[in-house]
């Protein structure tokens, strides 16, 4: 089992947790809004080849979201801040879906320390014929069925079970509430922050990774990214199938492999 | 008490299947189902209606805001305020109330209440909703974790434009102004009273009572959701070491009165049915976004009076019994209303009441019979609680008649 860390970034006002594991080049990710339960077994995978760092954002772990307000470059900087404060220099940085947004905002705005970018899923474009899901206006039900190739697997039925006891079952509503309400800061009402003005900025080695079966972030958005990222010379798009939104889950060893070859190259 | 008369203006035509064939009545309800001509009819029959009842002797007419909803077709209250200020005399004109977050700048609010306060000759009273999911969040877009922040800074920069005489800058984190000065003032010094219409967070009452506003209770569901709102926010004053006036407190009730009760349950039982089937099919995920209430009030298990089991409650297909039995209407004869509106307002401890007699479907001749049958029959003794034991110090203070403009022989000098 890895272990939480803490450090304290701006006089405090952000107490950040976060898993550190791993040798090798530094490999930084950031978690979706389903958030970070645990150090995963991809993660842990990933430990056997990089330095991983998997910061826990505000409100999922870590406290401070209220100084975020509902400001991007807030969040810019929170992630920077935490590099520094760890010490991490041009690190591959890999978000996944709100992560995604994240990790592509941090590369735009400091393009020359990130070595490679990973995207998965990455949210933070609106599309208006392809329009992301709007997961704040969604049953559990309907978010499953748009999360996950198979609605019907171990993993969906896992993501569905709230803790049985009263007090349990509170404290993951309120979990829940939270963390959507600090992804609806960069995401509401329809996942438009202004990305696409900022990704020419971009310089690093990017790959786009998409679950075909997406229905949270269509698939057809990795081509948006594409057209926009005009100062990487060649990006790497990569469907893998059989996932939905929650590649990480349905499909992990296609994850890695795409992952671990593309850092390879 | 204070006994007032509040308009949600309900569309009266939804179709037999609103509530099997459309996903909810807020938000995103098909536009087709509006028809403009009517529009302008039901405008001003509603306007007619709360004109009568300032002739009916309300002491107050409420006005409130809502988006993209087919029971509340106010997007502006302003405007219906404005209209019914300049057709009646005596009622306070009670606007419950603007959702200050939303205005950019909230500078505009100041301003138009003012304008109201100015041409009513004092009588409007300010109501400052921190705003609804479905309007703020899901119908305006506005993020819901930020919502009460910029409430809390639109409240302090109208506080301001209200109460400082000279032009000064508003440095806010959402709103920035280099020269704000409100040239024309309120009627009513310091300016006109802040009511508080609220749906049950805690952070609410607290902010209320340490302003001394009045907060209203506003739900459909009656005596069991205020006496949850109601205990609630007195436990606060308690704890604070606040008086209980009861002036402090106002409730929404819903009443239909008739000539006796089995006549009540003939005449009103359709338009009951009408509001609870399709005037509060609010789909659930539109109730309550994550963020809009703060995590104290969902580890309280408070939800508001549209969200969650309010939300499924009301679509049981209950029926007339139903609604009376679990005090959702108050309902019956004189006699039946007053008895129970009055045990129901001193249990509570409600000051400002106001009164719903226009439900869903309600056409405009039972309306009218609904009003005036209260006002004869059940207002008198209403008004009387409380008048011996506790002063209203939060209602209006309007110019004295004979020094009030009369509309169509107006002239300043």
């Amino acid at each position: 089992m890895s272990e939480l860390k803490t450090t304290t970034l701006r006089s405090g006002d952000f107490t950040v947790k976060y898993y550190q594991e791993g040798r090798g080049e530094p490999l930084v990710f950031l978690h979706s809004a389903g958030g970070l339960p645990t150090f995963t077994p991809e993660l842990k995978e990933l430990s056997k080849r990089f330095a991983v760092t998997a910061p826990l954002l505000p409100a999922f772990g870590s406290t401070g979201e209220e100084h975020l307000h509902e400001d991007v470059q807030k969040l810019v900087f929170w992630g920077w801040d935490l590099l520094d404060a760890l010490k991490i220099d041009r690190p591959i940085l890999v978000g996944h879906s709100f992560g995604g947004m994240m990790a592509a905002e941090m590369a735009a705005t400091e393009p020359g320390r990130v070595k490679k970018l990973v995207l998965v899923a990455p949210a933070g474009l609106y599309l208006e014929a392809h329009p992301m899901l709007d997961i704040f206006a969604c049953s559990p039900a309907k978010l499953v069925r748009a999360a996950f190739h198979d609605p019907q697997s171990e993993a969906a039925k896992a993501f569905m079970t709230t803790p049985a006891d009263p007090e349990g079952a509170t404290e993951a509503i309120v979990a829940r509430a939270r963390a959507l309400a600090m992804a609806g800061r960069f995401l509401w009402p329809n996942g438009d922050r202004g990305l696409n003005e900022r990704l020419y900025r971009i310089k690093a080695p990017t790959m786009l990774l998409w679950g075909e079966s997406d229905g949270i972030v269509p698939p057809v958005h990795a081509e948006a990214f594409k057209r926009l990222m005009t100062g990487v010379p060649s990006v790497n798009t990569h469907k893998i199938a059989e996932a939905g939104h929650v590649v990480f889950a349905e499909q992990p060893k296609a994850v890695l492999k795409a992952i671990t070859d593309f850092c390879a190259a | 008490m204070k006994v007032n008369w509040f308009h949600l203006m309900p569309y009266r035509f939804l179709p037999e299947n609103l509530e099997t064939d459309h996903h909810s009545v807020w938000v995103d309800i098909p536009t087709n189902l509006y028809d403009s001509t009517r529009g302008h009819h039901l405008y001003n029959e509603f306007l007619d209606e709360l004109e009568f009842a300032d002739k009916m002797g309300f002491d107050g007419v409420c006005v409130n805001e809502h988006h993209a909803n087919a029971y509340g077709m106010m997007p502006s209250p302003n405007l219906m305020a404005a209209a019914v200020a300049r057709r009646t005399t005596n009622a306070n004109l009670i606007v419950l109330g603007n959702s200050i977050a939303m205005y950019n700048p909230p500078l505009r609010v100041a301003e138009e209440f003012a304008m109201l306060d100015l041409i009513s000759g004092g009588r409007l009273v300010a109501g400052f909703p921190v705003g609804s999911s479905p309007d703020d969040n899901f119908a305006y877009g506005f993020v819901p974790a930020t919502l009460r922040e910029r409430y809390y800074e639109a409240h302090d920069f109208i506080k301001q434009a209200w109460t400082r005489e000279e032009p000064f800058v508003f440095n806010g984190r959402y709103n920035k102004v280099r020269y704000a000065n409100m040239f024309i003032r309120p009627l009513q010094k310091p300016h006109p009273p802040i009511w508080i219409p609220g749906g049950g967070s805690i952070e609410t009452w607290d902010w209320t009572l340490d302003h001394d506003y009045v907060y209203c209770a506003l739900s459909y569901l009656g005596y069991e959701y205020g006496k949850r709102v109601g205990t609630g926010y007195w436990n606060r004053a308690v704890a604070k070491g606040m008086d209980l006036n009861p002036y402090r407190f106002g409730y929404l009730q819903l009443i239909c009165v008739s000539e006796s009760d089995e006549q009540a349950e003939k005449d009103y039982a359709e338009h009951l049915e009408y509001f609870y089937n399709k005037c509060v099919h609010i789909a659930e995920e539109f109730a309550d976004a994550p963020g809009y209430r703060t995590e104290a009030t969902v580890r309280a298990g408070l939800r508001g009076a549209v969200g969650g089991n309010a939300a499924t409650l009301f679509r049981k297909g209950l029926k007339w019994k139903d609604f009376v039995d679990r005090g959702y209407v108050v309902a019956g004869s004189p006699a039946t209303v007053r008895d129970k509106l009055s045990w129901i307002l001193k249990d509570l401890k409600v000051g400002q009441l106001m009164a719903l007699q226009q439900i869903g479907s309600m056409p405009k001749h039972l309306v009218l019979k609904n009003t005036e049958l209260f006002a004869k029959e059940v207002m008198p003794s209403i008004k009387k609680i409380w008048t011996e034991e506790w002063e209203d110090k939060w209602s209006p203070r309007p110019l004295p008649l004979q020094q009030r403009a009369v509309p169509g022989q107006a002239e300043a000098r």
